[in-house]
C-alpha cells in the first residue's frame, strides 16, 4: 500500500512543510493584507494537501482544502485576514501538528472535523456579496511555479553507517600510508597522499550534511514564544540572534529541547502581566571550541528572598544553611528539583522540575549553565558547551593494556623532564618557576595499575587551573577518528568519548578538567 | 489457540547451550584488540572495534556465573539500544524455532529455556544482559 511504503517521507516533509507555514504565519500576523505572504501561504497548503490526497489521508485532504479556501478568499480581496482568523491559522497549524504526530505514532489521522467546520465557518461568515446579492465566485489562480531547489531528507541513522563505512576505509588508508612510509616507496605515497586527502574531504562533507543551520531548527521559537504568551495573557517578542551559526542535528536537537524550557520559564516567570512589551533576546556565540547560548528576558528577574524562602519551605536547605548561602549560591537553588513546586500551577509550569531538567540535559551534553539576576532588572541564563570532536590529532600513551589520549588543541606542550620523577602522592610539581595542579590519573585506575616514575609532563592549555599530566612511557603523536560513545563509558565523567587511531587501535579521551 | 513460534539462534558456552532472539541478532565474529575500561562493571571484557563500530564485549564467563573461564574464539554480536554487543561463545549454532518457553525456577537469572530435541536452551535476553551490566 503506497501509505506504508512512503510514510516516513511524508511525516519528515510535513514536518519541515508545517515549519515553513509557522514561519509564514508569524509574518502574516505583522503584514496581513501581503499578497506575496498570502501567495506563498496558499501555495504551501496546495503542496501539503496534494501530499496528504496521495497517502489517502482523507481527513486531512478537506482540511487543507477547508484552509486553502479562506486564503483563496483573503487573496481575491473577498475575507479580510483579521486577528481572529489569524488565531484560527494557528489553531489548524496546531491541528496540523497533531495530526503528523498521530500519524507517526499510529498510523491514524486525528479528527479534524472541528477544524474544519470551524475555517468553513470562516468562509461563511465574512463572504461578501456583489450587487445581485449573491456570493461572488472565487477565481481560480494561475500562480506559476516557484524555483525549486532539488531536496531529500535523510534519517540521520543512514547517514551514521555510511560514516561508519567510511571512518574504516579512512583507517585502513591511514594504516596503509603508515605501511608506504616505511618502505619508502614515494610514488606509492603520493598516492596515498592523495587517497588519504580526497577520504578526507568527503569525510567533512558527509559530516556537514549532519550540520544543521541553528536559523532552520530556531525558526519555530517565535511560534511556541507565541502560543505560550497568547495562553499566559502576556505579550512577548523573541528576537534570535544566531550569528549564523550551525551544529551537529543530534546537539541541535537536545539544545532545543533545553531552550524551549527556558523560553516557557521566561514568559511564565520572568514577563509580567503588566509589561507592554515583553521580550526575550535569544543569542548565540562561537568562542574557540565552545558555544555559548544567551537567554535573556527582561522581567521581573529572581527574587533572592522570595527562592531562599520557598527552599526554606519546601525543604530543600535548612533555615540555618539558608543564613550562611552566597547570593550565587542561592540563585543556583532554581535549578533543584522540587524548588518551585506548588507555585503557580499553570499548563506552562509551575511543577518545581523544568530548571532541574535543564541543567542535567545541559550537563548531558558536557556544558555549564549560570543565571544571572536580580529583582526587576531581568533575567539570564548563560549556557557554554563543547563542540564535539571529530578527526583530530592527539598525544597517544599506554598504561599497561590501556590505551588513552588528549586532543593536542588541549596541550600548551609537552615537557621531558630532566630525571624521572615519583609523583606517587604528590599534588603540585614545579616547573620553569611555576607551580602546576598535577592531573592524577588514579580516579580512574587501580594503584598497581599507576606507573610511579614519570619521564614527561603534559602542560594542559588552561591557564587558569595550571594542570600538568604526568606519563610515563609509550607516548606517541596519532590522527585519530572520533567515534560514537558507547554507553559503557557514558557513566564516567573522566572521559570525553572514544576514538579510532591510524592503527586500528581504540582509545579513550581523557577529560583533563574532570580529572583534575 | 497456535501459538506463533519465534526464531532464534543458538550457541554453546562452555557446557550448556544457550539461544537469543533472531531480532537482535548480528553475526558470528572473532575479536582482538581488545581496549579494556578502567572501572566498568566486571561483566565487560572491553570495547573492540569492526566495520566501523564500536562493540562493547561482555565477559560470558562471568555472566553467567561460570566456574571455567575458557578463552573464546568467537563472539556472537548483537544489538540493542542502537549499540553492538558481542557475547564469546565457545561455539555458534544455528538458527532454531519454538513456540513454547519455560522457566527453570532452580536459576536466579536467565531462566527461561527452550527446548530443542529434548535439549535445554537457555535464552539470553539482551536487555537481561544489560541489566547485568548496570546498563
Amino acid at each position: 500500500m503506497i501509505s506504508e511504503k512512503y510514510k516516513d517521507l511524508y511525516i519528515s516533509t510535513s514536518r519541515e512543510q508545517s515549519k515553513k507555514l509557522s514561519d509564514l504565519l508569524l509574518y502574516l500576523e505583522k503584514k496581513p493584507n501581503n499578497e506575496n505572504l498570502i501567495e506563498n501561504i496558499f501555495r504551501l497548503i496546495h503542496s501539503m494537501k496534494g501530499a496528504a490526497a496521495t497517502m489517502a489521508y482523507k481527513q486531512t485532504v478537506n482540511m487543507f482544502h477547508a484552509m486553502e479556501s479562506v486564503i483563496d478568499a483573503a487573496y481575491n480581496h473577498v475575507l479580510e485576514i483579521d486577528k481572529k482568523t489569524i488565531d484560527l491559522f494557528f489553531l489548524t497549524l496546531k491541528a496540523i501538528e497533531e495530526n503528523i504526530n498521530s500519524i507517526d505514532k499510529v498510523n491514524k489521522e486525528i479528527n479534524l472535523k472541528k477544524q474544519i467546520e470551524l475555517l468553513n465557518n470562516v468562509l461563511k461568515g465574512q463572504l461578501k456579496t456583489n450587487k445581485n446579492g449573491t456570493a461572488i465566485k472565487r477565481e481560480k489562480h494561475v500562480l506559476g511555479n516557484l524555483p525549486t531547489v532539488a531536496e531529500i531528507s535523510i534519517s540521520t541513522d543512514k547517514l551514521d553507517k555510511l560514516q561508519n563505512y567510511l571512518d574504516d576505509l579512512l583507517i585502513n588508508v591511514m594504516q596503509a600510508r603508515a605501511m608506504v612510509e616505511k618502505s619508502n616507496q614515494t610514488d606509492l605515497l603520493s598516492n596515498c597522499i592523495i587517497s588519504d586527502k580526497i577520504l578526507g574531504d568527503i569525510r567533512r562533507d558527509l559530516e556537514r550534511m549532519r550540520i544543521v543551520p541553528l536559523k532552520q531548527i530556531f525558526s519555530s521559537l517565535p511560534y511556541l514564544v507565541r502560543e505560550v504568551a497568547r495562553q499566559e495573557n502576556k505579550s512577548v517578542e523573541l528576537i534570535i540572534e544566531d550569528n549564523d551559526l550551525s551544529l551537529d542535528k543530534a546537539i541541535l536537537d537536545e539544545l532545543v529541547e533545553i531552550l524551549i524550557q527556558l523560553l516557557k520559564n521566561a514568559v511564565a516567570h520572568g514577563i509580567t502581566i503588566n509589561q507592554k512589551k515583553g521580550r526575550i533576546n535569544l543569542q548565540t556565540i562561537l568562542n574557540n571550541d565552545k558555544m555559548r547560548v544567551v537567554v535573556e528576558d527582561n522581567g521581573q528577574g529572581i527574587d533572592i528572598d522570595g527562592i531562599l524562602a520557598l527552599a526554606v519551605k519546601n525543604k530543600i536547605v535548612s533555615a540555618s544553611v539558608s543564613k550562611k548561602m552566597t547570593i550565587s549560591e542561592i540563585r543556583d537553588l532554581i535549578f533543584v528539583p522540587g524548588i518551585s513546586k506548588g507555585q503557580n500551577l499553570s499548563t506552562t509550569s509551575g511543577r518545581g522540575v523544568g530548571l532541574s531538567l535543564v541543567k542535567s540535559k545541559v550537563e548531558e551534553l558536557d556544558g555549564q549553565i549560570q543565571v544571572i539576576s536580580d529583582k526587576d532588572k531581568g533575567t539570564k541564563f548563560i549556557i557554554d558547551f563543547p563542540l564535539p570532536l571529530s578527526v583530530f590529532r592527539a598525544l597517544v600513551f599506554k598504561i599497561r593494556d590501556y590505551h588513552f589520549a588528549v586532543p593536542l588543541s588541549y596541550i600548551d606542550q609537552i615537557v621531558k623532564l630532566e630525571k624521572i620523577k615519583d609523583f606517587f602522592g604528590a599534588k603540585t610539581i614545579r616547573h620553569n618557576k611555576k607551580t602546576f595542579n598535577l592531573v592524577s590519573l588514579a580516579k580512574i585506575l587501580a594503584k598497581q595499575d599507576l606507573n610511579e616514575l614519570y619521564k614527561y609532563l603534559v602542560i594542559i592549555n588552561d591557564k587558569k587551573k595550571n594542570l600538568a599530566l604526568p606519563i610515563a612511557s609509550n607516548i606517541s603523536e596519532s590522527e585519530l577518528v572520533m567515534k560514537k560513545t558507547p554507553s559503557i563509558l557514558k557513566k564516567s565523567k573522566y572521559f570525553k568519548g572514544i576514538a579510532i587511531s591510524s592503527k586500528g587501535q581504540l582509545v579513550l579521551i581523557l577529560d583533563i578538567n574532570n580529572l583534575a | 489457540m497456535n501459538k506463533i513460534a519465534t526464531k532464534y539462534i543458538s550457541f554453546f558456552i562452555v557446557d550448556t547451550y544457550y539461544a537469543m532472539p533472531l531480532s537482535f541478532i548480528g553475526a558470528f565474529i572473532k575479536y582482538d584488540n581488545l581496549l579494556p575500561v578502567p572501572k566498568a562493571s566486571d561483566i565487560v571484557k572491553g570495547l573492540t572495534y569492526q566495520n566501523g563500530k564500536i562493540i562493547t564485549v561482555v565477559d560470558s564467563a562471568k555472566l553467567l556465573g561460570l566456574l571455567s573461564h575458557n578463552n573464546f574464539d568467537i563472539c556472537l554480536s548483537f544489538f540493542i539500544n542502537e549499540e553492538t554487543f558481542a557475547l564469546p561463545v565457545t561455539e555458534g549454532g544455528e538458527t532454531v524455532k519454538s513456540s513454547q518457553v519455560f522457566t527453570d525456577r532452580k536459576k536466579n537469572k536467565f531462566k527461561k529455556y527452550i527446548k530443542i530435541n529434548k535439549n535445554k536452551f537457555y535464552i539470553l535476553f539482551p536487555e537481561d544482559i544489560l541489566k547485568e551490566i548496570s546498563l
